[in-house]
């Protein structure tokens, strides 16, 4: 058996700036050292570390069919992100994983696939869209509607691919930020307001939402009024996860550990769990 | 296995002088005016009476700071204890401790290597307690004070002499190449003081979690952490990194669901901001989680947070008072 405390070596192959506002969010292209691949599903999650400051948890934001590198969009938010903020192209950074559980692909198989995203929260949605939108899967999947949300044309994450995703076969996205800007083709609203324009097939539609807490329950609160059932309303929570492995006692909601329970819930199943999270 | 010696009294430091020549000895002394277990060189360090030391031994096993790798340029090392260790002494609660830390620790999908090289590294030489200590509910919580099969070798008082049951191949190791009387007949093992029943909370996960008064259970708590600490199944933790002479190391500390911070994300939001949802976690983490995920309540009866606690917390009449507050009989 393996140390699952144990990280190996990665490289930064490059950064990308994605955000222009006053939050900061980049991603960061990661090989590792060895040259092997990090075989994930999407939901799953790594642990950074940056030795000598620390180490946390991020979820894979790239494909999972990407066996080149990863990618992980980051928030400069904490001791660890402030500083692998600071690093650049060729820095070493050390990764662990994958843990956790995956968005049930196999199920959400024929059905018609609604993504809602607030700001990051797209970041831990993209492998799973990108895995769907892959020629070799895309006719697993129904249409694929997104509902990308920002405060703000800045707070956008992955922005330049937006286009691209629009012309695979039988997808298609709405954007929305929260105040009008100049020069702005999307929508201006909240997507708890806005979900209730678009047309859902609820009878035959897998919701996929991620995002701040206060979306998440405004909007599946909406999805559950227009009749998607709780169970095929899927989220992914976010915790305090040192050790990634269900030991450290700290992203427990009731019995259940986010770390290895999740971090992948519908709503059927936090509807049965203490609201502690 | 199982064989049973009887050994006069007076052997025992004939027996423990050979281990000390041979692996490291833990067993309870005396160190500023507590009852601890600590490493031992001779046998007359040791403090043999009918007491229950302040802490668990559980840091043997699973150490209150233990630096768990070091980062090399291109390759972390692990740093792995490797010695074989003698807890000699260890209190049948203390050993059903050891019993649910091992399952969260070893079982599931992930398996704590640290943890498990020392469990491994580990013999564990129990002994019965006598008399019941005060704060002490063990008896409650289902176990015997006077006997345990949880541990390798097994001391009971038999007045001049000890009845030692022998477990396991490690245990047998211990007695190798010592001749002791082979016991005529099986002692009869010493039953436990009456108990009316079993103290366990047997409820739904979110009617314990919703309908209970848990800010005024709490009340009085004053979020020191130390039922934490002096704990034998408590098992949190948290990673530390610092630097040693220009080398990244990562340390692994006890954390402790009483403080704020352990559930603190970067981000600012804490899923546990007070004391009440901090004081509910330990209690509902004890009783329901742990038994729901491993099969075992993780409370002994050894009653340590309840001398320690500073404003008198007392864990037993709480989990009373939840049962009665459920609607339902204690026993």
């Amino acid at each position: 058996m393996n140390n699952p405390y144990l990280p190996l070596k990665a490289e930064i192959m490059e950064v990308i700036q994605e955000t222009t506002s006053d939050l900061d969010i980049k991603t960061y292209k990661v090989k590792l050292l060895d040259g092997g691949s990090m075989d994930f599903m999407p939901g799953q999650f790594i642990e950074l570390s940056i030795p000598g400051v620390g180490e946390a948890p991020f979820g894979f934001a790239s494909s999972p069919l990407n066996k080149e590198y990863i990618e992980l969009s980051i928030k400069r938010v904490g001791l660890v992100t402030e500083a692998l903020h600071s690093l650049k192209a060729g820095s070493g950074i050390w990764l662990r994983g994958p843990f956790g559980n995956t968005f049930p692909l196999k199920e959400m198989e024929n059905s018609k696939i609604l993504i809602i995203a607030g700001g990051l929260g797209l970041a831990p949605l993209r492998p799973l869209l990108l895995y769907m939108m892959d020629h070799r899967n895309r006719d697993s999947y129904g249409e694929i509607q997104m509902l990308l949300a920002a405060r703000s044309t800045g707070d956008f994450i992955y922005r330049r691919e937006f286009d691209e995703w629009s012309r695979v076969k039988n997808t298609n996205i709405i954007k929305t930020i929260d105040r009008p800007e100049e020069d702005w083709d999307g929508k201006v609203g909240f997507p708890h307001i806005l979900v209730g324009e678009m047309e859902i097939d609820v009878h035959n539609t897998y919701a996929v939402l991620c995002g701040p807490p206060i979306m998440i329950k405004f909007v599946s609160a909406r999805l559950v009024e227009l009749g998607i059932p709780k169970g095929k309303i899927l989220t992914t929570l976010e915790m305090r996860m040192t050790c990634g492995v269900g030991k450290c006692g700290k992203c427990n909601i009731g019995h259940q550990y986010v770390c290895i329970d999740g971090p992948v819930f519908n709503m059927s199943q936090l509807a049965e769990m203490p609201a502690e999270y | 296995m199982m064989t049973r010696v009887v050994m006069p009294k007076s052997k025992l430091g004939e027996l423990v002088g050979g281990w000390i020549e041979n692996y490291r000895v833990a067993a309870p002394v005396i160190n500023s005016g507590k009852l601890v277990f600590e490493e031992i060189k001779e046998f007359s360090d040791m403090v043999l009476d009918d007491e229950l030391t302040y802490k668990s031994p559980k840091e043997y096993l699973f150490p209150q700071v233990e630096k768990i790798m070091s980062f090399g340029e291109n390759e972390a090392r692990i740093q792995v204890q490797d010695r074989k260790t003698v807890i000699f002494g260890v209190r049948p609660c203390d050993l059903h401790a050891f019993e649910v830390m091992t399952a969260v620790f070893t079982k599931g999908k992930f398996i704590d290597t640290y943890f498990e090289k020392n469990l491994n590294n580990t013999i564990f030489a129990g002994m019965g307690c006598l008399a019941e200590k005060s704060g002490c509910f063990c008896s409650d919580r289902g176990l015997n004070r006077n006997y345990s099969s949880a541990c390798d070798i097994f001391f009971s008082d038999s007045g001049e002499t000890y009845t030692v049951e022998i477990h396991t191949e490690k245990g047998a190791e211990l007695f190798s190449g010592l001749e002791f009387q082979e016991a005529a007949s099986p002692a009869a093992i010493p039953e436990n003081a009456a108990s009316g029943g079993i103290l366990e909370i047997d409820a739904d996960e979110n009617d314990l979690f919703s309908k209970i008064d848990w800010a005024k259970i709490s009340e009085k708590c004053m979020g020191c952490g130390i039922c934490t600490f002096i704990c034998p199944t408590c098992h949190c933790f948290e990673f530390r990194d610092t630097v040693e002479g220009g080398e990244p190391a990562r340390y692994r500390c006890w954390d402790s669901c009483m403080y704020p911070r352990f559930t603190l994300h970067a981000s600012g939001h804490n899923p546990r901001a007070s004391k009440k949802e901090r004081y509910r976690q330990r209690i509902m983490h004890k009783y329901l989680y742990v038994k729901h995920n491993f099969g075992y309540t993780a409370c002994t009866g050894c009653g340590r947070c309840i001398r320690s606690c500073p404003a008198g917390m007392n864990i037993k009449s709480v989990v009373a008072g939840i049962i009665g507050e459920l609607g339902r009989e204690v026993f």
